[in-house]
């Protein structure tokens, strides 16, 4: 897991909970992770499982209300990034962690030019102007790949393709130089040729710069791809996490292995898959124990009364079940 | 094996006119352009393509929603055009569609009861009584697994895979020869998309039901397909038994589009083929091969004659000039 001089973010029992009239929802319930400087961390899990959740307390964006981080530590080199003020959190959102999202169409401003949003970003955190500002503008959008960068910096974003809005938004995120990016699903909006192309990009910004990429998808494909350790969320909490290799060879938490068999596969014939009947419970039920229990094919009358500790079965794999 | 439906030589043209009060025909978006293929009773046509690249006008097209420019379209051996009003009803009953979006293809307001009744009180060829109909619908919601008990409740009160088997259910109610799959598994979680793939497989076996399963997604288009047609900018490129193509992957697209794909298994991870540049627009395709300006092969021909499929194998084409 590395020493402390590597390590760039940990994350200590994190919870997220949403206050509504419907009763408590507990999106994150006691999330804890660790992040090595420029490691790529995956998280994977189904819809609703509180990946993006996580993400989001992490640049403390979580809407409030009705959401709030009720507990636990994020600590980014060294540094409580809860205990800090909304200000100074400023000041390190956006410098210090950045985030790409999901949809490129939603997350570029329509009425801006691409040139002058990424200029918003470099004047805020480096504080440059005129021609230098212009300069490395369009520095970085060569950067990410965007063919006649100077021209292109004139565009607006509905003048580009999805693939390039989402390399102008790695631009602007990599502007900072950040030291942790949070990539939530950013490549799920776009086709598959399109994807590998901005998956290696990724690749390459990171061994440039080395930063942190927190990984957020719902494709083990991409977490194969993509990251050297990685979480799997179900319901709020992680089952389980190690390197990548061990997840998809010795998956262990009777979820994960379920996940793994229910998966179609390209590379070999798999006659039948393995589905995991019913679905994930309401977050806003009371579970004292396991949240998988219900769906869990070994299940015992432990795993319903109270929720399993976390167990490292070898070295950096840990799992949350009573089987370990 | 007899043949169910068959398309010959479809196109789908849509006009563009210019921005004048006088509109004139300024040129075509060729969504569809010179397509062939045939659906087998009992088995499943996997369409695979990047977005943009015509597979839902396909699906349009032979749904009777979009009428074709050109081609014909042959239901049970007959040409569809020659259809008399009493046969054209028991056409549209005979294909049904099951789309992407549960939440919006289900009438919010309706009970599912009434959804998946809808069919049957349309296309009410057998004279059923209503309670009758009662029956069928109990009955089908069985077939899909959702307790009949729950025919009265609203769509809202499902989960998405819950949803996706309504609206199979309101497929299935009317007996049909061929459904028409268009991303129907797409936004599901994994372990969902395996329990509805393999509800789909069943129901195949059982009903000797055709399927036309449009997906981007590989893995899922290959666990259910016999046949695979692989479509680019209008075009299918290559086409033949889904097993063969997914191992020989002959056409330069195909191959490229393969390799984007994840791995399943991070000892799978090959250098990916990244294709450069966007795909170009329908409505101003380059000349000769539609892949050529992408294509790392590219030829002298490629961008001056568009090559035809030719047979490369049994029941296997391939169109590409660098084949056979």
């Amino acid at each position: 897991m590395g020493d402390n001089m590597s390590e760039l973010l940990n994350v200590k029992n994190l919870k997220t909970y949403f206050f509504t009239k419907y009763g408590t929802v507990k999106a994150v319930d006691g999330v804890s992770f660790k992040v090595d400087k420029g490691e790529t961390f995956g998280i994977v899990g189904e819809s609703g499982c509180g990946k993006s959740i996580t993400a989001l307390s992490i640049m403390r964006l979580v809407p409030d209300p009705p959401g709030r981080i009720v507990g636990g530590e994020i600590v980014l080199e060294g540094e409580d990034i809860l205990k800090i003020s909304d200000n100074e959190m400023r000041k390190v959102r956006g410098k210090k962690i950045s985030m790409i999202l999901q949809d490129p169409m939603t997350s570029l401003n329509p009425v801006f030019t691409i040139g002058i949003q990424l200029e918003e970003a470099i004047k805020i955190h480096q504080g440059l102007k005129g021609r230098s500002l212009r300069e490395r503008a369009i520095e970085l959008l060569e950067m990410v790949q965007i063919s006649s960068a100077a021209v292109r910096y004139k565009n607006w974003p509905h003048q580009l393709s999805g693939g390039m809005r989402q390399r102008v938004i790695g631009a602007i995120s990599v502007s900072s130089e950040p030291r942790l990016l949070i990539a939530d699903e950013p490549t799920t909006a776009l086709d598959a040729t399109i994807q590998v192309q901005f998956l290696r990009l990724l690749r390459e910004l990171q061994e440039k710069t080395g930063v942190g990429l927190v990984f957020i998808t719902h494709d083990f494909g991409i977490i194969a791809r993509m990251c050297q350790r990685a979480a799997v969320m179900y319901a709020g909490r992680i089952v389980e996490t190690g390197s990548v290799r061990d997840l998809f060879d010795n998956p262990s938490h009777p979820y994960t292995a379920a996940l793994m068999r229910s998966l179609p596969k390209l590379e070999e014939k798999v006659e039948r898959l393995a589905s995991i009947e019913g679905q994930p419970p309401p977050l806003n039920d009371d579970i004292q124990g396991c949240r998988f229990a219900e769906r869990c094919t070994v299940a015992e009358h432990q795993c319903r009364l109270s929720y399993p500790d976390e167990t490292e079965i070898s070295d950096g794999h840990f799992v949350s079940c009573w089987k370990f | 094996m007899s043949s169910l439906l068959e398309l010959k030589n479809i196109k789908e043209y849509f006009p563009v006119m210019n921005a004048r009060i006088f509109q004139k025909v300024v040129g075509y978006i060729r969504a569809v352009d010179d397509v062939s293929f045939s659906l087998n009773e009992g088995r499943t046509f996997g369409l695979v393509g990047e977005s943009g690249c015509g597979k839902s006008t396909i699906a349009k097209v032979i749904l009777q929603l979009e009428k074709p420019t050109a081609g014909a379209i042959y239901f049970r051996g007959k040409a569809l055009t020659g259809f008399k009003r009493g046969e054209m009803a028991d056409y549209h009953a005979s294909v049904q569609a099951v789309f992407q979006d549960p939440t919006s293809s289900l009438n919010p307001r309706m009970r599912v009861a009434d959804i998946v009744a809808e069919p049957l009180v349309i296309n009410n060829s057998q004279n059923n009584s209503r309670s009758d109909i009662t029956d069928m619908v109990a009955q089908t919601l069985m077939q899909v697994g959702i307790s009949p008990d729950r025919s009265k409740c609203f769509p809202h009160e499902f989960s998405g895979g819950q949803r996706q088997r309504i609206a199979l259910a309101r497929a299935l109610i009317v007996g049909p020869g061929v459904i028409i799959l268009d991303e129907s598994v797409s936004a599901l979680d994994v372990s969902i998309q395996a329990q509805i793939m393999n509800l789909l497989r069943d129901l195949q076996e059982e009903l000797n039901v055709a399927y036309l399963f449009i997906a981007h997604d590989l893995a899922t288009v290959k666990y259910m397909s016999h046949r695979l047609g692989v479509m680019y900018l209008g075009k299918l490129l290559e086409h033949g038994p889904a097993g063969k193509i997914i191992e020989e992957r002959i056409h330069p697209y195909t191959k490229a589009l393969f390799s984007a794909a994840m791995p399943s298994h991070p000892d799978l991870i090959k250098e990916e083929v990244v294709l450069t540049g966007e795909v170009p627009s329908a409505f101003d395709l380059p000349e000769g091969c539609r892949f050529h300006p992408r294509c790392d092969r590219a030829m002298k021909i490629c961008s001056e004659v568009e090559p035809d499929l030719k047979d490369v194998a049994e029941n296997y084409q391939v169109a590409c000039h660098l084949y056979p």
